[in-house]
């Protein structure tokens, strides 16, 4: 945990309680056979994951979270004979095909001006990755990932790539997903149709490269870089990755003819500068069907970094595939933040998201569920300006502020503030 | 000739005696497992122990000598085919036995005339395998929901079999004809697999005694053969993922859980004893023999969930760490298993003339 130390623990841990007792804060998130499931937790004071729990129902689970009042809430993605049991002896029955989607997995260039370190014991702000302080020695560096809005759009995207995914090439229901909020920096999706409860750890794996393109050999989908295309190349109305190629492609080359400078940055790395001005003149010819021929193999390309139609291909698919946490998907006895919670690392409810609504709602609006009240004062070393609640903050660095108990909350438990005297 | 067609499910019936259709035809003639006892039942019960016998001394090259249209002999036969496998309550002999006949299935497919084996592959894949299976349009031939695809798909090397190497059309993967009776041939054979273990303990009758004892001792020469072919080959010999872990195992190097699932996993499919696994960890400071002696036993299947483990694959070792080089030591192999088979081919080649059999599910297309 990111305290930095007992006395903000222990504030922000009373903030909590008082959130798991409203009415709000009851409303935790109820998953299908509870009484199957294993749950666990991160206790506020101690880095130690007490798991292997099992609840009956949702009250005993409600009041157990109210009594012990965690940092975080985990429950299995599995279903288990005896949740209760040791790993070996658990009885697996099944689990939700779960995903992970957090930002900190993207290139977003945001991070590099966000994210930093600092010395606690000098103050000092230095870069993010730095072992050592540059004022005093100290090796006890700490670092901080900021998240920003940027980054949370960032991982909608991905999302929603995902969802596109899960809902035509696996055919999955909406009714068949829960979609929340992470209450850090992205979205979990659980699935849990009877379809895929039963899928082990290979079969999951293929989902897992199906979504990334992972060993795809796109001659399978029509595409052959060496040879000259045969009939049957990809097109818009395709199905599965089919479609998907020649769409992406086509966007690429449209992307290109409008002059954008990351598609044309992305693409220069792969072609001459001719071979990609080139293809400026060749989107209109596939305003009707994605004409594969007009873009040139191997064979045609003069000036050889790499052909035309691979360097597209391989643009297309980059710009395609969901961007998850393969191991997460693959682990089929993966703890998973229990939705409906609070997230120790950000105060922030993990909280569900209405299915349709993902893209108008900006969760640091709507998850910032701690009370206003009290104000608090803190002596913050330095945060980068952000928005809770509607509200902006920031940025501080090495001062004293005064903030509602959401914002303060939310400062404390990423430890870049500490109480301040009155 | 449609599937409602008589004249197309009793042919059906015929060459596939596991149907349930099938026993209840069988059953229809009162036949009890005590009726073969009787001397008129003589030539059945030889063609009952016949069959057993070639699939475990010959695996799925039995297949071949079969004929394409059983004999009311054989139809009649085929449950006391079954009793008799039960009977050796071995699971090696389950699954030469199941691999034997889903081989002689295939082979019939395969003979079925052009017009209706469409009809039948249907017709097996949803009545008999329970799959979610559709028709499809040209180019390809049907359609099967992806939960399906992969349970019996994933056993297929091939990069073509990979999911992302398909279509997916609103939950369904777009198969040809001829990948159909691949993967029908390999869910034939879970298919039969779980049916003979499904039957459960049998005593084995008088007139049987005999019999059974004989197909055991088969069994063991045929055991010891094939575990003589895989089960002492050097560490040297096995894949370099392997031999690190062994390694850092004897050394007392801090190995994560996957990492001992999988050696342990490994060492189980390649012949070792639960015991010898044992012997191998107690060289260990933090040897704890009740808990070691229960994680291999689960791995081997000999407890709860009876699933026996597979090795996993090299791109799963990948994204663990645990492949060595990136696989450049390994040529392509997709799963050490793989690379362990081939290392014993060529050791055995050097040895005897006779060729091993495949132990993975076999692809035909
Ligand atoms: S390629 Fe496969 S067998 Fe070879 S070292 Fe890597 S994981 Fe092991
Ligand atoms: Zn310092
Ligand atoms: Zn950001």
């Amino acid at each position: 945990m990111s305290f930095l130390s007992q006395d903000e623990a222990l504030l922000v841990h009373h903030l909590f309680k008082e959130y798991y007792r409203s009415s709000r804060g009851r409303e935790i998130f109820e998953p299908r056979f509870i009484e199957r499931r294993e749950f666990g937790y991160m206790p506020f004071g101690q880095k130690v994951l007490v798991r292997h729990l099992g609840f009956k129902d949702m009250n005993e689970l409600k009041r157990a979270i109210e009594r012990i009042t965690p940092l975080h809430v985990y429950r299995s993605a599995a279903l288990y004979h005896f949740p209760t049991a040791p790993m070996g002896e658990k009885g697996w029955i099944g689990a939700e095909l779960i995903f992970d989607i957090d930002a900190d997995h993207l290139p977003t260039r945001c991070k590099k001006e966000h994210d930093f370190a600092y010395c606690p014991s000098c103050g000092t702000i230095l870069e993010y990755g730095s072992k050592t302080c540059a004022g005093c020695g100290s090796q006890e560096v700490r670092k901080v990932e900021w998240v920003c809005e940027g980054c949370i759009s960032a991982a909608r995207t991905e999302l929603l790539k995902l969802m596109d995914f899960l809902e035509n090439d696996f055919d999955i229901k909406p009714e068949d997903m829960v979609i929340s909020f992470s209450g850090n920096r992205g979205y979990h999706l659980a699935v849990y149709s009877d379809d895929v409860l039963e899928l082990d750890r290979v079969a999951r794996q293929e989902i897992v490269e199906y979504l990334t393109a992972t060993n795809m050999d796109i001659s399978f989908h029509g595409l052959a870089l060496r040879s000259k295309l045969r009939e049957a190349v990809p097109d818009y109305t395709d199905y599965g990755w089919r479609g998907r190629l020649a769409r992406s492609a086509y966007e690429v080359l449209t992307l290109v003819r409008q002059g954008n400078q990351e598609t044309r940055d992305k693409l220069l790395e792969l072609l001459s500068e001719e071979d990609l001005n080139e293809l400026e003149e060749i989107s209109p010819l596939w305003s009707e069907r994605a004409r594969w021929d007009t873009l040139k193999t191997k064979k045609a390309a003069r000036h050889v970094k790499q052909d035309q139609l691979s360097a597209v291909i391989k643009h297309a698919i980059e710009r395609s595939i969901a961007n998850i946490d393969n191991v997460v998907t693959m682990d089929v006895h993966r703890l998973l933040r229990l939705s409906n919670t609070l997230n120790g690392k950000t105060g922030l409810l993990a909280a569900v998201m209405p299915y349709d609504q993902l893209q108008e709602i900006n969760p640091f609006e709507y998850f910032a569920v701690l009370p206003e009240e009290p104000t608090i004062n803190l002596w913050v070393v330095s945060s980068p300006r952000f928005s809770l609640a509607g509200n902006i903050y920031g940025p501080y660095r090495n001062e004293r502020v005064k903030l509602p108990a959401y914002a303060a909350a939310y400062l404390l438990c990423k430890g870049v503030a500490r109480l301040a005297e009155h | 000739m449609t599937v409602s067609d008589p004249y197309f499910i009793e042919r059906l019936m015929m060459e596939f005696p596991f149907l349930q259709q099938i026993r209840e035809y069988v059953g229809s003639f009162g036949i009890k497992l005590e009726d073969f006892a009787d001397p008129s039942m003589r030539s059945l019960v030889d063609v009952a122990v016949k069959r057993v016998e070639d699939s475990l001394a010959h695996g799925i090259r039995a297949a071949e000598e079969s004929s394409t249209s059983p004999s009311e002999v054989e139809i009649f036969s085929y449950p006391l085919s079954i009793a008799l496998v039960a009977m050796l309550e071995d699971d090696y002999a389950i699954r030469r036995f199941a691999a034997s006949e889903a081989e002689r299935y295939a082979k019939i497919l395969e003979k079925i005339d052009r017009s209706s084996v469409r009809d039948i592959l249907h017709y097996v894949a949803t009545q008999v395998l329970g799959m979610r299976v559709k028709l499809a349009q040209p180019p390809y031939e049907f359609e099967m929901h992806f939960a399906d695809y992969l349970k019996h798909a994933t056993r297929l090397n091939e990069p073509r079999w990979k999911l992302v190497n398909r279509t997916l059309k609103r939950g369904y993967v777009l198969l040809t004809r001829p990948e159909m009776a691949t993967l029908i041939k390999n869910a034939l054979e879970t298919h039969i697999e779980e049916r003979l273990r499904a039957v459960g303990r049998l005593g084995v009758p008088d007139f049987l005694k005999e019999h059974v004892q004989r197909l055991k001792q088969l069994l063991e020469t045929r055991r010891w053969r094939e575990v003589k072919l895989g089960e002492r080959l050097a560490p040297e010999l096995w894949p370099p993922c392997m031999q690190a872990l062994k390694q850092r195992l004897l050394a007392g190097e801090a190995v994560s859980h996957f990492g001992n699932f999988t050696i342990a996993a490994f060492l189980i499919n390649i012949g070792w004893t639960t015991d010898e696994i044992i012997q191998m960890y107690s060289q260990r400071g933090d040897f704890d023999e009740r808990i070691a002696r229960y994680q291999v036993e689960h791995i081997a299947g000999q407890r709860g969930s009876r699933t026996k483990y597979t090795v996993p694959r090299c791109a799963t070792l990948q994204t663990h760490g645990l492949c060595i080089e990136n696989g450049r030591l390994c040529g392509d192999v997709k799963s050490p298993m793989q690379y362990y088979r081939r290392q014993a081919r060529r050791a055995a080649a050097g040895k005897r003339r006779e060729e091993p059999e495949a132990q993975t599910k076999a692809e035909n297309v």
